[in-house]
């Protein structure tokens, strides 16, 4: 029960993090969103968003060094390529990603977003399955 | 589509405004907390990731097997956080604390680009374990892997530009 424990307690960190830019600046913390409007300029108030993406990247920077933690990737960095392509790209295109259309999309209880949910879900269970079984 | 435009009336909407400015701040300090959540939760790693979408681990061993439920947990309890925040931060008439209005996306339509654009960005996570914020916060790690990720992500989201507007 005790390895429930820290996605339980990241989870509702997570959470709260929404809640604040939302009832804060009236802004959803949808991620891929942000750094979309950022890449693609079409932001009219960029100030804010790059506060946040720096929040993030600065904040994780400095928790995994305390928390003494290293994301291991499971596959050699060639895949990175089309995999970051396809991340950017479909998250763009399908307007969220797990921030957007999971944690703040079922948060408000949008039929958009559960459809986004179940779609993604279903593809990177499938990627994952092919992947799993190409590499056994 | 992501639309910027305050009422002009309104006059701490201007960039300059020291109301806004505090919600620079704000945007930051919500960015930091939810690299906190995300680095503490396991989110960070791809192996959370990667270990609750692929679903033959279920098979080895006694149900569920060597499957970790870990990403589904956190996310779960992230989302029972937010029903409680739209319903409370949302009330009819509310206003954010630093700016005039609520900006939510307006779309409500299931179209071809939602459902595409959600199965591609699917592949690539599936692929790698990465998606947006995990792989941000995990920038200044010196994974070499999490850089190339990154920076190909915002290509993708440079190309996605064009299609944006299309459909």
């Amino acid at each position: 029960m005790t390895t429930y424990f820290p996605p339980i307690i990241g989870g509702i960190i997570i959470g709260l993090a929404c809640w604040l830019l939302l009832a804060g600046i009236g802004r959803m913390a949808n991620v891929s969103g942000i750094l979309g409007a950022l890449i693609n300029r079409q932001s009219a108030s960029p100030n804010w968003r790059i506060a946040f993406v720096l929040g993030l990247v600065v904040g994780g920077g400095f928790l995994h060094l305390v928390l003494r933690v290293h994301p291991v990737s499971l596959q050699s960095p060639v895949l990175m390529i089309p995999a970051g392509l396809l991340v950017g790209f479909g998250a763009v295109l399908g307007s969220g990603c797990t921030t957007g259309h999971a944690v703040n999309g079922l948060g408000r209880r949008s039929l958009r977003s559960l459809i986004a949910v179940a779609t993604f879900l279903a593809t990177g269970v499938a990627t994952a399955l092919v992947v799993a079984s190409a590499r056994n | 589509m992501d639309e910027e435009q305050y009422p002009a009336k309104i006059d701490h909407a201007a960039a300059s405004g020291p109301k806004l400015n505090l919600g620079v701040l704000l945007a930051f300090v919500a960015g930091m907390l939810l690299a906190g959540g995300l680095v503490y939760s396991g989110l960070t790693q791809p192996k959370r990731v990667i270990g609750f979408l692929d679903l033959s681990t279920m098979l080895q061993g006694r149900f569920p097997g060597r499957w970790n439920p870990a990403w589904g947990i956190a996310v779960l309890s992230a989302v029972a956080v937010m029903l409680l925040a739209y319903r409370l931060v949302k009330r009819p008439g509310a206003k954010p604390w630093l700016a005039p209005k609520f900006i939510l996306p307006r779309r409500s339509s299931i179209d071809f680009r939602l459902v595409i654009g959600s199965a591609v960005f699917g592949v690539g996570w599936g692929l790698s374990g990465y998606c947006p914020g995990p792989a941000l916060a995990s920038l200044l790690t010196g994974s070499v892997d999490v850089v190339i990720f990154v920076i190909t992500m915002c290509l993708g989201m440079l190309f996605a530009k064009p299609f944006s507007r299309m459909y």
